[in-house]
């Protein structure tokens, strides 16, 4: 589902990724471990086309990326949904509208959309905020959100930036719950971390370390 | 199904920034309105010229004592010239009358034998060698039998042709540059539209949007804004028009508004211009 061959990646002459190779199989779990600034985020740019491909190679749901274009990143982007370190929530939009934006902007009916947002909701206990707008919730709820609005599309792979950093212990640990069942389903998750305890929430998980940019 | 939201959507997104709609459209609506001012000013002095030239005048006097018979003659013949729209012809008696309207004399003078015959020939002059065609239908008037002297105004000819000269090259370098602000006004309020929507374009672009999904509502909204600021720029066009026409009134300057076509190729490009702006500013996602 995953496969990245020697791919290296530099801002300007700071080179940030040096030779990372891994594969991923379609339902595998993986943590991406590493400290702040180890090229965690960098690389899940990479692979959903929001930076480009300069070294290497990468097959994302089966695309390869050197091939991505402006003009068919989007059917990329509709097979792998990303959860932002900074959530990227739109503030001036109620929770439903922001959950509920991936599916409208794939066409999907508006029946189906109500549905798919309220189970969604209740399985990250936002339910009582559906109509309340983003700007108005706490950085927690921000994040949860985000998270509602990566799965609610069912993607084949997703990708997590430190989705439990704004979270308190429990909720935390009840998110990467989430994450676990939504795995189940057979969604390929990788999810960043610099957090042990989240790591150790998922035993069957697979750990990549990553430091300096190199997959140790 | 998808599209009629799209369209829908790119309407009411540029009512939910009022300030950026109303700086935009004023923009634009400065500039079309000066574009089609432009256009207004030139369409009429075109065709003020061109409708002036089509009447000049012949003046022609027969000689006192020219034969009434001849001259009934020539007023058919000259009836039927090339060129001739219309002619006004003046007796010893009807000149004798204009003469006591005009200075309002009451008492019977008889200058009727002195009074030649004479007639005003209203002529178009055709756009090529206007001058050449001039002096042409001088010689022949003037050759007839009994005609003493033939007037014309040379100067009023020579005064239409470099018009016609200078408008022909003026009017496609004007317009160039008239349209091309045109086109700029739209693709800077696309940009402005863009800079305003930027973080909502790009996330919608992070969840899987296509490209035309992104480019639908912005096109069509600028397309709105370029419409509304045409529908706006033209009302008062329209207005100043019917101003100049009541204070021309009566004279001989006769204000037209732009024929139809005109208004459409204006907002045809505006709308042409403000889809390649957005699409040009588009390539950033
Ligand atoms: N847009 C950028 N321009 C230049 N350098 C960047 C940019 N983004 C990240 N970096 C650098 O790349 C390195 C890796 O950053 P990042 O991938 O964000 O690490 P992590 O997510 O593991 O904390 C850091 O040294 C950071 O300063
Ligand atoms: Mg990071």
């Amino acid at each position: 589902m995953i496969d990245v061959t020697h791919l290296s990646f530099s801002f300007g002459n700071h080179l940030v990724l040096q030779d990372v190779s891994f594969t991923l199989g379609q339902g595998e779990f993986a943590f991406l471990m590493g400290p702040s600034g180890s090229g965690k985020t960098t690389l899940l740019r990479i692979l959903h086309g929001a930076l480009p491909l300069t070294r290497g190679k990468a097959t994302v749901a089966g695309f390869e990326l050197r091939k991505i274009t402006s003009w068919n990143r989007h059917l990329l982007r509709r097979m792998v949904s990303v959860v932002f370190q900074d959530f990227k929530v739109l503030p001036h939009r109620t929770v439903f509208d922001n959950v509920a934006l991936p599916l409208f902007v794939r066409g999907t009916a508006k029946d189906i959309i109500h549905k798919r947002v309220a189970v969604v909701l209740r399985s990250l206990h936002l339910e009582d905020k559906v109509q309340v707008r983003c700007e108005e919730l706490s950085g927690g709820e921000q994040q949860r959100v985000a998270v509602a609005r990566a799965i609610v599309v069912k993607p084949k792979v997703l990708l997590a930036d430190e989705p439990t950093g704004n979270l308190d212990r429990t909720l935390a640990l009840r998110m990467m719950d989430v994450f676990r069942q939504f795995n189940r389903f057979g969604t390929t998750v990788l999810l960043a971390t610099h957090n042990p305890e989240m790591v150790a929430r998922v035993p069957e998980a697979r750990v990549l370390n990553i430091q300096e940019g190199r997959i140790v | 199904m998808m599209l009629v939201r799209l369209v829908s959507q790119g309407v009411r997104d540029i009512f939910r920034t009022p300030l950026s709609l109303a700086t935009t459209v004023l923009s634009l609506t400065v500039v079309i309105f000066l574009g089609s001012s432009f256009l207004f000013v030139l369409y009429n002095l075109d065709r003020n010229i061109k409708a002036s030239q089509g009447e000049v005048v012949f003046q022609i006097y027969w000689k006192p004592d020219a034969p009434k018979e001849t001259v009934f003659q020539h007023w058919s013949s000259i009836g039927e010239m090339p060129g001739v729209i219309s002619l006004e012809t003046f007796t010893p008696l009807d000149a004798l009358n204009k003469l006591k309207d005009r200075f309002s004399i009451e008492d019977n003078l008889s200058l009727e034998t002195t009074l030649p015959y004479t007639a005003l020939i209203y002529a178009r002059v055709p756009e090529a060698d206007p001058r050449a065609w001039m002096q042409a239908m001088h010689d022949r008037l003037l050759a007839l039998p009994g005609v003493e002297q033939v007037h014309y105004d040379p100067l009023r000819v020579d005064g239409a042709a470099s018009w016609f000269s200078w408008s022909k090259r003026l009017f496609i370098p004007v317009a160039t540059v008239l349209l091309t602000l045109i086109a700029l006004a739209s693709g800077v309020a696309v940009r402005v539209t863009l800079a305003v929507k930027r973080e909502e374009l790009e996330l919608l672009s992070l969840v899987g949007a296509s490209p035309f999904f992104m480019r639908i509502p912005l096109v069509v909204g600028a397309a709105t804004q370029g419409i509304l600021a045409s529908l706006i720029a033209i009302s008062m066009l329209y207005g100043v028009h019917r101003y100049l026409q009541t204070m021309f009134q009566g004279t001989l300057f006769a204000f037209s508004f732009l024929p139809q076509s005109y208004i459409f190729i204006c907002i045809g490009t505006v709308i042409l211009f403000s889809i390649l702006g957005s699409y040009i500013s588009f390539r950033q996602f």
